[in-house]
Formats: structure tokens, C-alpha cells, sequence
């Protein structure tokens, strides 16, 4: 400790307990400043205030820098920083949300996977911004992890509320290449990608290469928890074939009931395997022609399974449901649909009537299911001939659905709080014709506004952008109703923007 | 000119609900007869009523101008055709010209820039009351007395019965004291010591900080007390902490200097009952660092910040004072046509040492203004070449400083306070970038 140090505790322990309990100590030598004590005598209350104004002066204007190690300095980044035009969109988005704050969201994740697929990342000033914003927002964390860049990692680092960037970094590098490139990553580094990530990995990979994925599943599946199997056996869904037959039925052996159920959800949808077979032959006895000329057909309900059975999914029936009912929806969920006119002699068309006719609910439903599950056109187009079930669409060509909704929706006017449904059964996005049409019949319904308000989810997410112009036009002419106004012109922003973004990483 | 971010525009923006608004009109639909120069910005918005309101706006300064009947400065219209000309989607098109309302207001203004000062010249041939204003002075001085005499009698019981007890006394006491030197006309010593009264209980280093505070309340009794001796500079510095208020009138007036100036930085704080803009100055001929000072209150709105980094051909009168002064425009500032670049800046050590000449000068400069070459953020403090480290204030803004220098040598304008540095401004590659 320096003199002055000295001194200066000295006149803070004085000043603490008051100069009537305790003596001021005298100036130390103040070099330069030429300060002088002053003569004996003066009040001691005064010199302690002197010593203060002094010693605070000297101490504020003689302290020495502490000196100290340099920070870390954040490694150099591979990627370029997203194009000036898409950064001011992502401002954009951030700072005044066009089509309301709801779809900022929506706006940012299509921006961020833009960027990603281009291979650029966030500008600094705006990695602070960012952070905060998928801090709070979930589902912003994982595409923003992926366009951070070397920068916006090494940030993230510093502060305990972005710890989450380096769990969904590793799992973003490991997506972005499964999702863009088919990277198939190798078995270890599989089994050590935490478990959210991996069905996005493996997706990934299915998209690119089956096998591969399949592979994956297996090289882990012993060790596996139970809901992790469930989650890989799902996915398997991406490309299903033949050849994931085999690991299918070993999921029907499975311990846990809930990778059993997959399982066997996942065989309705293979009508060659020999799953489908079994299901035939069970069925085979059920379905009788009845009639003189065998016009009509007899279901009836099949008896207690044997273990065989039990196995391939006729299990126990779901609550209030009757055992018999349930298993012959699942015998015919699981069993080929070509069966059915070997049984009936009719094509799909004829054979639904029938059953409708003979009043087999049950049957029907798990037809239904098949149809689903397979996607077959012609039975989805002869169900939905007896009745509207918007589940059955996705099964029919993109065309002939369109075509069927736009009938739909035209006879739905009076029910709009069903036309979500209807709307939503084309899954986006949408052709350019059909998104045109669409909006063409809302603005010429009466009810549009409603409507609108009814299918916006859908609009945003489907809308082809030649369905822009005529949105605009009906802008223009919306008159007094502002809800209406509002919603549209939303909806136009966000597609315009959207577009822009896209456009930007050209 | 290069368009603005949609962050500049909202900084602009006197409140949250002006930008709303005008964020749901910065779309093509409501726009007419839009454009823009290098210096001008102008259209034609329809509101609710008949005539579409003109909007004009001088990019420069920047100055608003708008036909509506909101008393916002700027208004939502002025925001919203700022917000689609920065959105550059084509909504605003350059033009070489711009239009008839437009100009003729630009024409105005340099107009009016002339007449203030005429009236200027016209104000100092008006000569007030000489007697009667002699008379006010001498019965404020002798309040002044009075209210000095009685803290500096205040100070020395705090001697004597020790700072211990003066934590003990409640915030009443503190109140009281500073109630008493408002009354004396003392408002600014007032400010200080109700806000160190109000730390004492709280902070860990409240003994220290008091004693500091002591001898500085201390060092302005007795600079009072002789004030006789001291020259125009120091006594400026000491009316100021003071709270004794120079008119604009009279600064005006005094001491004016053209120069070509640099925005080094700036900044904002607010109170929640008055709003302060600190704008820092450094001129390229007399290598003065000034600080141009705004208040609002209440309803009031500050005046719309300058953009950092930019160079201003300006005169500037300075308030008197012998370090760290500050200074008021004298007329509006133009753009300069020629650039000043932003200083190179100093090692921390020089900048101390600058700061302690400072303070020799001027005791009760509570921030000095320091540019510092080649310093490495972290997260709590800068680190420079030689390896010397300053804390960083609470309230800087750490996170975009880190973002933007990537913990690599950068260029740092800023405040240092009590020892630590309050940064305002960060230059990357010759970009200047506001913090």
C-alpha cells in the first residue's frame, strides 16, 4: 500500500465515525498538486472535508488502469452474410411485422430456412435481436441456430439465457445437411444426436435414401428407449416400402404397445406384405354374397382372434368401442383393397353401395383407413361419391382433389366454420389455378368475409402467388367492411413479403 | 443517399403508437405524387379527409414537414413515407427534381434560417432594464449565500457525527437538505445530493462513494466562496453543476465557432420524468469535443437525433466552461460536403490521462468524451492493445458491441464515468455504427 492508500483508509475511517470520536490524519505529499496542509488550528471538521474533496480528486484523476487478459475473440466465419436486400427484409420483419404481429413467426422461420438454404448467416447487428426473439419463441430456435454463423455462436456462449444455441446448433448442422444434401450421418455420431434431433436427421435421410434411414433405426433399436423407437418407426412413414417389412414385424414383437400399434399402422399402408395376406385370409370368411344374382353382400363380425392375430393388431378394442366391431375394422384396414371385388365381384364404386346398404360401418371404416393409408385414388373417388370426408382427399391426383374441394367449398357456403377443414384437405401449396378459383368464389360469395376469417390459415399457407392480383382487385372493392379489408390485405403482405424473401437469396 | 435501416426510422419516432400507425401506413395503397433527392423526401398521403395531407421531409437535419393537424414531430405520415422509402420495393422513386410543395418549403426553411439570425441582431439592440436587472442578480447571489453557508454548515455536522450515522438518518433528511438548497436557487447541487442520499442504504460501496460526494459538495462551497478569483471558465463549469441556468439568449450571443463537425455519438436516457439526448461533437478545425444538450418533458418530444458518423457544417455557441462544454446550434446545420472521418483514436492510458487533465480543469465533469483505438470487448469491459481494461457502465449496450466486433480490435467512441466507460459508438472497416 501506497502513502496515499494509507491516508485515504485513514480518512474514510475517520469520516465514518465523525471527527468528534476521531483525529483527521495529516495531507500525505500530493507531488505536484502543491496542496498544503492547512495551519494547525483550523476546525478538524473542516480538514476531513478537506481531505475528502482532495483525496477524491486526486484518487478520481491519479488511478491507474487495471490491466487484464483480452476476451476471446469469436472464430472466422465461413459463410457470407445474407444479401443486403433480404437483411432489410429481416429488419423488416423484426421491427414493424407486415400482415400483423401474429405471422412474424411464420415470416421469420420462412426467412431464417431461406437463408439456410442459401448458406448465409445473420448480419451481426442483428444476432442480438434475434436471439431474444427465439429465446422466447420455440420454434424459432432451431432454423435461427442454423444461420448464426461462427459470430453469433461464439455470442450466444456469453450469456446463460442463449445457452440452448449450442444443443440447437449441433442438432441444425446435423438437419441442414439430412434435409439439403442426403447426408447420412455414421452410425456414432447417430447414436450420439440427442433424441429431438434425430427424427429430423432421419428424416432427412428417408427423403434422400430409405435404406439408409432404415439402416439408422436399426443400428440403434436394441438400446433404444421405447419412445424413441415409437418416434423412428414413425418417420419411417417418409418413403415407406417393401423392403422396411422385415423391421415392421419385428416392431409387431415389440415389448412396448405403443411400438406395436406403429407398427401395425405402418402395414396397413403395404398391401403386398405378408401381414396384408393374413388380413386377407381372415377377412375371406366374413364377406358373403347374398341375393339371387349375389347382388347384395353380408359382413359378419369375426370371432375371438387367435394369438396370430392378437399379434397382428386385433388386440384389445379402443373404450366403447364393441371387440367384434373393432376387429373387423382392423382386418379390413389391414387386408389388400384388391381383395374386395374377388369378394363382392364388383368394382370399388358398386362394392361401397353394397356395404353402405348392408350396413357395415365397421367394415367401411377400416376401408377407409386403407384408403388413407395407401393413398388410392380410385376407392378415396368412390367413397367420397357417398359422402364428404375431407380425410379421403389427399388420396386423389392433385387435380381431380382441387376439383373436388372447389365443389366442396361451393357447397359448404351455409357451414362456414366447416370450410377450414375443407380448405386445409389440399395440402400446400396450393397450383396456381386452384388458388385463383378459390379466391374468386370467396369474393363471390356473400359471406366472404367470414369465409376468409374461416380458411386464413390455409390461405396463408397455400396461396400460389398468381392469386395475388385478383387478392389485390378485391381489396380495392371491399368498401365499409374493415375486418375484412384488414384480413386481405394481411394475407397479401404476407405472401408479398414472403415472395420477396425468397427472391432476396436468389 | 444511401436509404436508411427501418431501425433509424423508428428511432425517429416520438412514441410507440406514432410508429404503429405508421407502420400501417407505410404501404403503397394510401401514396401519391411520392419521391425523393439526395436531401428531400416527399408525398402526398389521403386521410379521412378530401385533400391528401403533403408530406415533405429534408433528410438532412432530418426536418419534418406534414399538412396534417397532429402536433407529433415527426408525425405518423412523415414515419410512414420514411418506412416506404427505406423499404426500397420501389414505393418512393428517385427523381431529379422534386415537387412543387416540396421545394417551396425547403426554400422556407433555408428562409427562416436567415431571419432568426436577424432577429438575433434585432434582440441584442433591444437593451433590458440595466438597474433592475443588476437588482435581480444581487438578491439571488445573496440567496445563494445563504443556501451555501447553510450546506456548508450541514456538511460540517455530517463530519463531525460520522457517515455511519448519515446512513442511519432516513431519506427525509437527505430530501430536506436538498429541498433547502432548491429553495436557495441551487437546484443542480440539489439533484446530486438527493440521488447520492438515495444510494447510501442500498450500494456496498456506499462509504466511499459518500466521502467522494462529500468532497465534492465540499469543493463547491468553497469555489463559491471565492468565486471573485475564478476566471469566466471555471465559474461556468461551476454554475452549471450548480443548476444556475445561462439563457440561450446570452450563449448565442457569446462565444460562437463555425467548424466542420463529426457526430462521434450519442445518447438518450429517460427518466421516466424528463428525457436528456446528449449529442457529441468534435470539430475538424479546433479539435474541440462539445456536447449539444436536449431536454423533454411531460409531452414534449426530444428533437430528432443526428446520424452518427455524419459530418455537419455548423456554428455552434458554447456555454461557458472550461472542459467537457457544451454548446447549443445557432442555426440549423447543414451536411457537409466533404466528410470528416472519425478519429483514430488514443490507447486507454492517454485517455485517462486526457480525462485527468479534464477533471483538473473542470471537478464536476461527470463524463468525459474519449475515442479508443484498437480495444477488444468483452463482456463486461474493454481491454486495449497494451492490455490496460476499463469496466464497461450498466447500461451500455454489450450485447450489439460484442455482435458487431466479434471480441476483435475495434474503434470505440465513448463517456468515461467514475472509471468506467459508457460506449456509444463502434467503427468497423470505416463503417461508424451507433450503439
Amino acid at each position: 500500500m501506497s502513502e496515499v492508500d494509507t491516508w485515504w483508509r485513514d480518512v474514510g475511517n475517520a469520516a465514518l465515525v465523525g471527527t468528534a470520536r476521531r483525529p483527521v490524519p495529516p495531507l500525505p505529499d500530493l507531488g505536484r498538486a502543491g496542496v498544503r496542509d492547512r495551519p494547525p488550528g483550523a476546525p478538524r471538521e473542516e480538514a476531513l472535508l478537506d481531505a475528502a474533496a482532495l483525496g477524491g480528486a486526486a484518487i478520481r484523476a491519479g488511478r491507474r488502469l487495471d490491466h487484464a487478459e483480452p476476451p476471446d475473440a469469436a472464430p472466422d466465419d465461413g459463410r457470407p452474410v445474407a444479401p443486403r436486400r433480404a437483411v432489410q427484409l429481416l429488419e423488416l420483419v423484426i421491427t414493424q411485422p407486415p400482415a400483423g404481429a401474429q405471422q412474424r413467426t411464420a415470416l421469420l422461420v420462412h426467412w431464417l430456412q431461406a437463408a439456410d438454404t442459401a448458406g448465409c448467416r445473420v448480419p451481426p447487428v442483428l444476432l442480438p435481436t434475434l436471439l431474444e426473439l427465439a429465446s422466447g419463441a420455440r420454434e424459432l430456435r432451431r432454423p435461427t441456430a442454423a444461420v448464426l454463423g461462427e459470430r453469433g455462436r461464439w455470442l450466444a456462449e456469453l450469456r446463460e439465457d442463449w445457452s440452448w444455441v449450442t444443443e440447437a446448433a449441433a442438432g441444425a448442422e446435423a438437419r441442414t445437411g439430412s434435409r439439403t444434401e442426403g447426408i447420412v450421418p455414421t452410425a456414432d455420431e447417430w447414436a450420439r444426436l440427442p433424441s429431438t434431433d434425430r427424427v429430423a436427421v432421419l428424416a432427412g435421410v428417408r427423403a434422400h435414401d430409405p435404406a439408409a434411414g432404415r439402416e439408422l433405426v436399426l443400428s440403434t433399436w436394441t438400446t433404444d428407449a421405447a419412445r424413441d423407437r415409437r418416434a423412428h418407426l414413425d418417420v419411417l412413414r417418409i418413403r415407406l416400402g417393401p423392403g422396411d417389412e422385415a423391421l415392421l414385424e419385428r416392431g409387431l414383437d415389440d415389448r412396448a404397445g405403443t411400438v406395436r400399434e406403429v407398427a401395425a399402422e405402418l402395414l396397413d399402408s403395404l398391401p403386398g406384405s405378408a401381414r396384408a395376406a393374413r388380413m386377407a385370409e381372415r377377412l375371406r370368411p366374413l364377406v358373403r354374397r347374398t341375393g339371387l344374382l349375389g347382388r347384395g353382400v353380408e359382413v359378419t363380425l369375426p370371432d375371438e382372434p387367435d394369438p396370430a392375430g392378437a399379434r397382428d393388431g386385433l388386440g384389445r378394442p379402443p373404450p366403447s368401442r364393441s371387440a367384434r366391431g373393432w376387429w373387423l375394422e382392423q382386418i379390413c384396414a389391414g387386408a389388400p383393397l384388391a381383395i374386395w371385388s374377388e369378394l363382392t365381384g364388383v368394382d370399388p364404386s358398386a362394392t361401397v353401395k353394397r356395404l353402405t346398404e348392408a350396413h357395415a360401418p365397421d367394415a367401411l371404416s377400416g376401408i377407409r383407413r386403407a384408403v388413407r393409408a395407401r393413398r388410392d385414388p380410385d376407392w378415396a373417388a368412390a367413397l367420397l361419391d357417398r359422402g364428404w370426408d375431407a380425410s379421403l382427399v389427399p388420396a386423389l391426383p392433385r387435380e381431380t382433389r382441387e376439383r373436388v374441394v372447389l365443389t366442396r367449398v361451393d357447397a359448404t357456403t351455409d357451414r362456414v366454420h366447416e370450410l377450414g377443414a375443407v380448405v386445409g384437405s389440399v395440402d400446400p401449396p396450393w397450383s396456381a389455378d386452384f388458388s385463383v378459383a378459390l379466391v374468386s368464389r370467396l369474393r363471390a360469395s356473400k359471406v366472404g368475409s367470414a369465409m376468409v376469417l374461416a380458411t386464413m390459415p390455409h390461405l396463408l399457407a397455400g396461396l400460389h402467388p398468381m392469386a395475388l392480383d385478383p387478392l389485390e382487385r378485391w381489396i380495392e372493392s371491399t368498401g365499409a367492411d374493415q375486418t375484412l379489408a384488414t384480413n386481405l390485405r394481411n394475407l397479401l403482405q404476407f405472401h408479398s413479403v414472403k415472395r420477396s424473401i425468397t427472391e432476396a437469396f436468389r | 443517399m444511401t436509404r436508411w435501416t427501418p431501425t433509424q426510422v423508428a428511432g425517429l419516432a416520438p412514441d410507440a403508437s406514432s410508429l404503429t400507425a405508421a407502420r400501417r401506413l407505410a404501404r403503397p395503397g394510401p401514396w401519391s405524387d411520392t419521391g425523393s433527392t439526395e436531401t428531400l423526401l416527399w408525398g402526398k398521403c389521403q386521410g379521412s379527409g378530401k385533400t391528401p395531407y403533403q408530406v415533405s421531409i429534408d433528410l438532412t437535419g432530418p426536418a419534418f414537414r406534414c399538412s396534417c393537424p397532429s402536433r407529433k414531430l415527426p408525425c405518423k405520415h412523415g414515419l410512414a413515407l420514411l418506412l416506404l422509402w427505406v423499404d426500397g420495393s420501389g414505393g418512393v422513386a428517385e427523381s431529379a427534381e422534386a415537387a412543387g410543395f416540396a421545394q417551396e418549403w425547403a426554400a422556407e426553411r433555408s428562409a427562416r434560417g436567415g431571419a432568426r439570425a436577424a432577429g438575433d441582431a434585432a434582440r441584442q439592440t433591444r437593451t433590458p432594464d440595466p438597474a433592475a436587472a443588476a437588482k435581480r442578480l444581487e438578491e439571488r447571489l445573496a440567496l445563494m449565500d445563504g443556501g451555501m453557508d447553510d450546506f456548508a454548515r450541514w456538511l460540517t455536522d455530517l463530519a463531525r457525527s460520522g457517515t455511519a450515522s448519515a446512513r442511519q438518518q432516513s431519506y427525509v433528511w437527505w430530501d430536506g437538505a436538498a429541498a433547502r438548497l432548491v429553495d436557495a436557487h441551487l437546484p443542480g447541487l440539489a439533484d446530486d445530493v438527493r440521488s447520492v442520499g438515495g444510494a447510501v442504504s442500498g450500494r456496498p460501496d456506499w462509504a466511499e462513494r459518500l466521502l467522494l460526494a462529500i468532497g465534492r459538495w465540499w469543493t463547491a462551497t468553497r469555489a463559491w466562496a471565492a468565486r471573485e478569483s475564478l476566471d469566466e471558465g471555471q465559474m461556468g463549469d461551476l454554475r452549471a453543476y450548480l443548476g444556475w441556468s445561462t439563457s440561450t439568449d446570452s450563449v448565442r450571443r457569446a462565444d460562437a465557432v463555425t467548424d466542420r463537425w463529426v457526430v462521434l455519438g450519442a445518447h438518450r436516457s429517460d427518466d421516466g420524468r424528463l428525457q436528456q439526448q446528449r449529442t457529441w461533437l468534435l470539430g475538424s478545425a479546433t479539435g474541440e469535443t462539445v456536447q449539444v444538450l436536449d431536454f423533454a418533458a411531460g409531452g414534449q418530444v426530444l428533437p430528432v437525433a443526428r446520424v452518427v458518423g455524419s459530418s455537419l457544417e455548423a456554428t455552434v455557441a458554447r456555454y461557458p466552461g472550461a472542459a467537457v462544454r457544451r454548446a447549443l446550434f445557432v442555426d440549423e446545420p447543414a451536411v457537409a460536403d466533404e466528410s470528416v472521418r472519425m478519429p483514430s483514436g488514443v490507447a486507454l492510458e492517454d485517455a485517462r490521462s486526457a480525462a485527468a487533465r479534464t477533471w483538473g480543469l473542470n471537478p464536476w465533469a461527470r463524463r468525459v468524451p474519449v475515442v479508443l483505438a484498437d480495444v477488444r470487448v468483452g463482456v463486461d469491459r474493454v481491454v486495449d492493445a497494451e492490455g490496460a481494461r476499463v469496466s464497461l457502465t450498466e447500461d451500455a449496450d454489450v450485447w450489439t458491441l460484442l455482435a458487431l466486433t466479434g471480441g476483435r480490435p475495434a474503434r470505440v467512441f465513448g463517456e468515461l464515468e467514475e472509471s468506467r466507460l459508457r460506449p456509444l459508438t463502434v467503427v468497423l472497416d470505416d463503417e461508424v455504427v451507433g450503439l
